[in-house]
């Protein structure tokens, strides 16, 4: 059926509307460029990663614990063998020369031979040759400049003071937005020796020669001592979820674009095919099979998947480099980009398969058209056939399935479909309502142009539909992108205002002897205290399972290093009772000494992390002690309270009573009336306490503010996409109706009407459709972003009303602005010309 | 053979399902025609012309009754041999001339012979363009044509396949009298 003439025709066909095709085709371009870029940077990520997972490690496998490591553990990191290199870390506070002011950052006593993976990068060069030489170190640039030294200077760690050798220019090993909180300093790790203090994390790096069983040799370890372990596989894991997270993320823009995309395809390919119902009729009067004159525009649809598969791969793979420009710094890897075989493999692929899944309908009513219409036009409707409802059943089984291939989840996707079906349908909806209204309310419009304007808007093959689709969507993404995050913004804001303020200061753990004396400073200084929760830190021993009540008992021995892991505590006070129980009750108190207490946790932790529910009892180990508690309720996880408000709501609340003698610290709060009492408390007590943590609160809030404005921005960047999707729809749309358009002019214009009457008619009619277009589009932003801020984040939804009303301004101004410029020169064209192209 | 029975209509019925009331149109016609002959039909508007001739070409299905074709009953013919059978046999003249928009005249007249894979499709066709006198028009689409222009190089693509059977529905009905008159030579 594809022969020669069939290409051939195909060819001569289009000759005439390719430039009418463009638009529609450049905004399909973009929405498969998306998924490309997206693919292809996770790609090129996830190749980078793999190549350098070792160098993200220092090494094949670590070996930490919080205690220098005992003799039997020595003589384990000796039977390993292989390269060996060891590290030493401790936060502390450090005090540069020529400066009160002191910085907590993150020590790294390491051994010569780290690590064993890639190295350090260091200025100048030699640097990190004097640091092993001892008595110096290596700080990164943005912690030098902020403290205005230079390298020559020296700083006081500990008690002793440390020549500054470089420059830290950046380590693999080193996490780049743990490196904004606690900026890593090298040393040697034979300068330790010479340092106040203990607190620290020990490690020993391993770099195997031979083929190893990393996997099994970990669980081998787990099993029989006390370390923590990491290999690099579980390096690989976490940045494959985190690319996850990024791609299913990114995924929903690019998604929302194509499908923007291929709705601009699907509809103008409708209106091609309707204008060759009469072409069709005529071939196959002159003796070419239904099939055969269908095929010559399945050969034009399949073209033009091609096209934009091939232009989407290109587009796609270059839109790689600049997808990931905000985040690109704080990876940990340079990122090799590759043009991705896999990437422009699957840009051809969607590209035509969703091109060609949209052109089905239009195609389908070609296959109808009767021979008979050559001869006089078709009485009344074409009865629907049940095919159709196959093509819209494939339509859906492609969205989901591009939905499913973009999440992973077929849940996800099922919902995606869904979602974008009701999105759609109501669309649809409201603007059919709004075409019906106009119907009925244009009769009783005086002015004529104003009259006319509105009933173009359901003059038979209007595109008022299609264009309100196509401008309707990309306002509830971009309404509904602006309201989230007015509403995440506004909750930071509502904080700072109500009793909970945000702390100057916070020392997270104060020891019990410290306490006193730190009291005392807080007071000399003027300081305020906002609070001081008692903290406990609790890991897990054991659990057990209520249903098999007190009979066995789940071995953790075999469990993944999460769940040995320590998780915050503290004790019900008054400021809790705000928290969301979402199962069982909340005992705030509890006085039994022998049966297990009842505490609240948080959702995620127990439901995600330790997958517990109500009622299982837990042993947790506190330092030597042990205590045996039971999950009393769970209380919903607060995901944007979490951070500094009730410090451990994100964890586990014990009830008041017995359990006060665990060991613990004091997480305490501090405010201050100015900054310098702020800073003389700051420099006294890291001062006297180098090892204790303080925390200073606005310039975290900076760091996260910083980590958020980036996420912000490669939302933005999604988002464009799809708007600029939206415009090539909306233009092809208007292009398409250019034709009734001039006619109809020519007509006015034979008549006698004015100028100003023609621009008045189209103005009423864009200026109708923009605004039907964007109260629609509010209207469901309005409804996401409720749903969204509600369920999903937990906070109180605000209305943006100015950024609202210039976007609703903007894109009425646009919808003009397009169909203004697209109808520019139309009076003026001479009747006769126009008449006699009219075919 | 000059005497051969081309077209053979056998008590051909057509009604039109419409709502109000069911419509017949046709009701039991029976005829011959044969080679060389040429068969005028004359009716008011509406009284079932362009129906008769639908049926006959095989462009629609009788309510009852059969129509032979070039000795095929068209009645129990599949889509393809039914395609087949228009580009080897028939014939259209239509009344709007139906040139194709996006193709130029030469184009237009190339199609049929090219349907049948035809070679010579594009000598053909000038040829033919050359002899309704718009030898050096092929590269004009329909739209920069005049309407007697187009009905010429509608007439040269009827022919380009030499049809056993011509079927012309009003065919001079939106020409001037002069135009007509060339037509029907
Ligand atoms: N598909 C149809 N449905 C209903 N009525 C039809 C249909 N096609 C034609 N008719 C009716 O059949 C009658 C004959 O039409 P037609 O064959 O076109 O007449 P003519 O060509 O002689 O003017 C007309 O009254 C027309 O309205
Ligand atoms: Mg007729």
């Amino acid at each position: 059926m594809l022969d020669k003439w069939t290409w051939q025709m195909a060819n001569r066909d289009s000759k005439g509307s390719r430039r009418r095709l463009l638009p529609f085709l450049s905004a399909m371009v973009i929405g498969v460029a998306a998924l490309v870029a997206i693919l292809s940077f996770g790609h090129s990520l996830e190749r980078t990663i793999d190549q350098d997972a070792g160098s993200l490690l220092g090494g094949d496998l670590r070996i930490s614990s919080s205690d220098p490591f005992t003799p039997t553990e020595e003589l384990l990191i000796d039977s390993l063998g292989g390269m060996q290199a060891r590290r030493v870390s401790f936060a502390t506070s450090a005090k540069f020369s020529g400066q009160s002011e002191t910085r907590t950052v993150q020590v790294r006593a390491i051994e010569q031979q780290f690590p064993l993976y890639g190295d350090i990068a260091v200025s100048p060069h030699g640097a990190e040759g004097e640091m092993h030489s001892g008595g110096s170190v290596l700080v990164p640039r943005s912690t030098l400049s902020a403290a205005r030294v230079e390298p020559g200077d020296t700083v006081t760690i500990r008690g002793r003071h440390f020549l500054i050798a470089g420059i830290l220019l950046g380590a693999r090993v080193e996490n780049a937005i743990h490196m904004l909180f606690e900026p890593p300093v090298y040393m040697s790790l034979a300068d330790l020796d010479s340092l106040q203090g203990s607190s620290a994390t020990y490690d020993v790096f391993f770099r195997f020669n031979r083929d190893m069983d990393l996997v099994a040799l970990e669980a081998d370890i787990q099993k029989s001592y006390e370390v923590r372990t990491r290999i690099v596989e579980d390096e690989k894991e976490d940045w494959q979820e985190f690319l996850a997270l990024l791609e299913g993320f990114l995924g929903v823009v690019g998604f929302f674009a194509l499908i923007l995309g291929s709705l601009g395809v699907g509809s103008v390919l409708q209106v091609h095919c309707k204008e060759r119902h009469d072409t069709v009729a005529v071939m196959r009067c002159l003796g070419a099979s239904s099939g055969r004159a269908t095929s010559v525009y399945l050969v034009q649809a399949i073209a033009m998947g091609v096209i934009v598969g091939v232009a989407a791969g290109v587009v796609g793979t270059l839109g790689q480099v600049i997808l990931p420009l905000g985040i690109v710094d704080l990876l940990p890897v340079d990122i090799n980009y590759r043009v991705s075989l896999k990437g422009l493999l699957s840009g051809l692929g969607i590209g035509v398969g969703a091109t060609l899944l949209f052109a089905l309908l239009p195609l389908s009513g070609l296959r109808e058209v009767s021979p008979l219409e050559a001869l006089r036009t078709a009485y009344g409707h074409r009865r629907i056939r049940k095919s159709r409802l196959g093509v819209y059943a494939l339509i859906a089984l492609g969205t989901g399935l591009c939905a499913w291939a973009q999440s992973g989840r077929v849940v996800i996707a099922i919902i995606y479909t869904v979602a974008i079906g009701i999105c759609f349908g109501l669309l649809a909806l409201t603007a059919l309502g709004f075409i019906k209204l106009a119907r009925a309310i244009t009769p009783q419009i005086r002015n004529y142009a104003i009259r006319q304007g509105m009933a173009n808007m359901y003059r038979p093959n209007n595109q008022t539909l299609l264009m309100v689709l196509a401008l309707g969507l990309g306002t509830v993404m971009i309404m509904t992108q602006v309201m989230t995050q007015g509403a995440v913004v506004g909750a930071y804001e509502t904080m700072n205002f109500e009793a909970v303020e945000f702390p100057d200061l916070v020392l997270p753990t104060v020891s019990s002897e410290e306490l006193e004396d730190v009291r005392n400073l807080v007071r000399e200084h003027g300081l305020d205290i906002v609070s001081q929760e008692i903290m406990i830190s609790l890991a897990v021993d054991s659990i057990y399972g209520r249903s098999i009540a007190d009979s066995a008992m789940v071995d953790t021995a075999g469990r993944s290093n999460a769940d040995r892991s320590s998780h915050f505590a503290t004790f019900a006070d008054a400021r809790l009772d705000s928290l969301t129980v979402l199962e069982g009750t909340f005992e705030p108190e509890w006085h039994d000494t022998v049966g297990a207490a009842p505490v609240a946790m948080n959702s995620l932790l127990a439901r995600e992390e330790l997958h517990v529910a109500v009622g299982d009892t837990i042993v947790f180990r506190v330092n030597d002690e042990t205590a045996l508690v039971r999950i009393g309720s769970i209380f919903a996880n607060a995901a944007l309270q979490s951070s500094f408000v009730p410090l451990a709501a994100r964890g586990i609340i014990l009830p008041r009573g017995v359990l006060e003698t665990l060991p613990h610290v004091r997480s305490i709060m501090l405010k201050a009336d100015d900054t310098q009492s702020l800073s003389a408390f700051y420099g006294t007590v890291t001062d006297r306490y180098p090892d204790l943590p303080v925390l200073n609160v606005p310039l975290i809030l900076g760091v996260v503010q910083k980590v958020f404005s980036r996420i912000t921005y490669m939302i933005r960047f999604m988002s464009l996409f799809s708007i600029i999707a939206g415009i090539m729809v909306l233009a092809g749309a208007v292009m398409v109706s250019r034709q009734a358009r001039v006619e109809q002019t020519v007509l006015l214009k034979t008549l006698g009407a004015s100028k100003k009457q023609v621009y008045t008619i189209m103005c009423t009619e864009y200026l109708c459709l923009g605004f039907l277009a964007t109260a629609t589009g509010l209207g469901l932003a309005m409804a996401a972003a409720w749903a969204i801020t509600g369920f999903q984040l937990n906070v109180v939804m605000v209305v943006p009303k100015v950024p609202l009303a210039v976007a609703a301004g903007v894109l009425m101004v646009l919808t003009l602005g397009v169909g203004l410029l697209n109808s520019r020169g139309i009076y003026a064209r001479p009747p006769l010309e126009v008449l006699r192209a009219e075919v | 053979m000059p005497d051969s029975v081309i077209l053979r209509v056998d008590r051909l019925t057509k009604t039109y399902k419409s709502v109000p009331r069911c419509l017949t149109v046709l009701n039991e016609v029976s005829f011959e025609a044969r080679e060389g002959e040429a068969i005028a039909i004359v009716g008011p508007s509406g009284s079932g012309k362009t129906t008769l001739l639908g049926l006959c070409a095989g462009l629609d299905t009788p309510t009852s009754g059969t129509v032979e074709l070039g000795g095929t009953n068209l009645v129990r013919l599949t889509e393809n041999a039914r395609a087949a059978l228009h580009n080897e046999l028939v014939g259209f003249v239509f009344q709007t001339f139906k040139l194709i928009p996006t193709l130029t005249a030469l184009e237009n007249v190339m199609v049929p012979a090219e349907l049948r894979r035809n070679r010579k499709a594009r000598s053909r066709a000038l040829a033919l363009l050359e002899d309704v006198g718009l030898g050096d028009r092929g590269h004009h689409y329909p739209a920069q044509l005049t309407g007697g222009e187009q009905q010429r190089v509608g007439l040269a693509r009827t022919f380009i396949n030499r049809p056993g059977i011509l079927f012309a529905d009003e065919p001079t009905g939106n020409l001037d009298a002069d135009t007509s008159e060339t037509i029907e030579h």
